[in-house]
């Protein structure tokens, strides 16, 4: 069965074409496309969607009104996931989006939408109550955190860093272990060494493990 | 008219001139108690000590020549003190003006912050005449300045100086004039002459001191000017820089929901292309015919945007060029009638620019108007920028388009040149902006 899903985004010809783009998708059905935050979570009530994709920046205010909107569904309706799409890799608005939470959200740098089966894939993730953070998000916030004189990050090696970075965009130990080229048992060995050595409590839930790595960059990013 | 007579700040002499009564009784008083000490003396010393030697047949010589000495060492010391105490009674409880004045000088010797000086006189002269009020004006670089009054007075504008009964004394240092001393006797009464030669005596020690204070209030004045320029710079700059933060804030957003969403459409329908490709080739190439019109747009914004930040045509062309294109973009119909400039300086012709760009807008958004006409004129030593419209003019109060209008005054300023803002002829707003051009070695 096709992935129901509604797009909101303010610009009419990333709106129509990516909802072009995601109709030839064999898996993904776009039920709806909208221009604005209100019409959006009408049209969400109205349809009840598997997924909802939507633009951060939207009328009236062009600032975080796609974040406000995806909050809003998910308090509302728990079992449809949200990803937003940003056009900056900097700032906090992976936090304002992910503060009550991970599950069901994703969070994807806009010029993702040009690719269209990481483009599913997030949709179907959150669809099923996961995550999905663009990778380079997770690495911008590792990276600003590893430059620091004193980072935490500074004891973990190369293999661990690379391992932090996945379990931050939301995969689970199987698709760490793909996209790392290493087995299962290798992948589970570095995340104990890695929660070990930041010390922070190790979780096995993905989504838990995913706010747990964010914490922490967080909370250390104070500098 | 009273005693308004103009002195001159010489002092009178002290000679030459009769006695007020009070002078005659105080000169009486003395007298009579010199004469009484003399007395007193004589009979002590000489016939007392006559006594005492058992000798009282003729007067010894000795004691008399210590009765002239006692008399010659006291005589001088003690008529100050009886002068002084006699003129306080004559002078109705007031200290005697000569007393006043010697006050004065010692205060004026002491060290009195310059600044007090004048409050210290207009007491002075208060005090020695038992006038209403006293004050000191000073000429500060071409204005009367009232730099100090007794009873302290709070505004600056000095107390009726067209009553006449108010007298004016000026004072003048080294040649030339330096400002005036306003005194209103009591009830409008005359000065009595010795109070009379206080003041014109005060007036003439005042000289000097008053060179001083007035020294020190035009200097006050220009450090205050130009720490208010400093501030206005300050200011100015603040402005530039706040404008500056906007029109990044403008360009972002400007480039994000123009440029890039367009590029990114492009990504998106390109990709779209690709994947019908295959199935839908039909399809796929209607997809890629929408996709040149929608680059040509994309581009065409993308220079729409440079020349927001910096029209090339201004570096390569020139200016008068320059405004011919900003014209023609500017969305309303627009006449140009500009002179070449020559060599304006790259600084002076961004300044210009963007001052017409701003009027043209302003005109286009508020004017009403039907035609804006710009004219350019280069002259010996400046270039002078006038945009004019036909609209209905605005009230700069109800438009409040003070960001622009702060724009334009402050790119102005930036090249030392004036803007300014007006009615046109024909009843619409004429802005006027006017660079003088820097000549010389540098420019």
């Amino acid at each position: 069965m096709a992935l129901r899903v509604v797009l909101a985004d303010d610009n009419y010809l990333v709106r129509q074409g990516v909802a072009a783009l995601l109709a030839e998708a064999e898996d993904v059905d776009v039920v709806g496309v909208v221009g604005e935050p209100r019409a959006l979570v009408e049209l969400v009530a109205a349809e009840h969607p598997d997924a909802v994709l939507t633009d951060i920046r939207m009328p009236p205010t062009f600032t975080i009104e796609g974040i406000e909107a995806a909050r809003r569904i998910r308090a509302a309706h728990p079992d449809i996931g949200v990803v937003v799409l940003s056009q900056y890799v900097e700032g906090t608005y992976p936090f304002e989006l992910l503060q009550d939470g991970v599950a069901g959200l994703g969070y994807l740098l806009k010029d993702r939408v040009s690719d269209v089966d990481e483009l599913v894939r997030a949709l179907h993730e959150v669809a099923r109550g996961g995550s999905a953070l663009d990778p380079r998000v997770v690495e911008g916030l590792v990276a600003r955190r590893a430059t620091e004189a004193r980072s935490p990050l500074a004891v973990l090696t190369e293999r661990e860093h690379e391992v932090l970075q996945a379990m931050a965009t939301g995969r689970n130990n199987t698709a760490i272990a793909k996209s790392l080229f290493m087995s299962e048992r290798a992948v589970e060995k570095h995340i104990g060494s890695v929660f070990q050595k930041l010390g922070v409590a190790e979780e096995q839930d993905v989504n838990r493990r995913v706010v747990a790595v964010l914490t922490f960059l967080e909370a250390t990013a104070s500098a | 008219m009273g005693l308004a007579v103009q002195h001159t700040a010489a002092m009178h002499p002290r000679r030459g001139r009769p006695r007020t009564a009070a002078e005659r009784r105080t000169a009486l008083v003395v007298a009579s108690v010199m004469t009484l000490f003399v007395g007193t003396v004589y009979v002590v010393v000489v016939l007392g000590g006559a006594q005492v030697l058992g000798d009282p047949s003729s007067p010894h010589t000795v004691l008399s020549i210590l009765a002239t000495t006692v008399v010659a060492l006291s005589f001088e010391p003690l008529r100050a003190r009886v002068e002084h105490r006699a003129a306080r009674l004559t002078n109705g409880g007031r200290p005697p003006p000569y007393e006043v004045l010697r006050g004065f000088c010692d205060a004026v010797a002491g060290s009195y912050p310059a600044e007090e000086i004048p409050t210290r006189m207009a007491r002075t002269l208060v005090q020695g005449t038992d006038a209403e009020w006293a004050e000191v004006w000073l000429d500060v670089r071409g204005r009367m300045v009232r730099a100090g009054s007794w009873p302290a007075a709070g505004d600056g504008r000095g107390r009726a100086p067209e009553d006449p009964a108010v007298l004016h004394l000026g004072v003048g240092y080294a040649g030339g004039p330096l400002g005036e001393i306003r005194l209103r006797p009591r009830g409008g009464r005359q000065l009595t002459p010795v109070e009379d030669r206080l003041v014109t005596g005060l007036a003439g020690q005042a000289g000097l001191v008053l060179g001083e204070v007035r020294l020190r209030t035009a200097l006050a004045q220009r450090f205050a000017e130009l720490s208010a320029r400093a501030e206005e710079l300050r200011s100015s700059r603040r402005r530039l820089v706040t404008a500056q933060d906007d029109e990044r804030r403008r360009l972002e957003r400007d480039i994000h929901d123009g440029a890039q969403q367009h590029l990114l459409a492009l990504t998106v329908n390109l990709r779209l292309a690709q994947s019908l490709a295959k199935r839908s080739p039909e399809r796929a190439a209607e997809v890629l015919a929408a996709q040149a019109p929608a680059a040509r747009t994309t581009v065409r914004t993308v220079v729409s945007l440079s020349r927001g930040i910096y029209p090339s045509v201004l570096t390569e062309q020139g200016l008068p060029e320059a405004l011919a294109e900003a014209a023609a973009s500017s969305g309303i119909a627009v006449r140009v009638d500009a002179d070449p400039v020559g060599s304006c300086p790259a600084d002076v012709g961004a300044a210009l620019y963007f001052t017409c760009l701003e009027a043209l807008q302003n005109a286009a958004k508020h004017s009403g108007a039907a035609e804006v006409r710009v004219r350019l004129a280069r002259e010996e030593s400046a270039v002078t920028l006038t945009v004019e419209d036909d609209g209905h003019g605005f009230d700069r109060v109800r438009t409040r388009t003070g960001t622009g209008l702060a724009n334009m005054a402050d790119r102005m300023d930036a090249v030392g040149g004036l803007l300014e803002i007006g009615a046109s002829p024909a009843g619409g707003v004429r802005v006027r902006a006017r660079v003088p051009l820097r000549t010389g070695p540098e420019a």
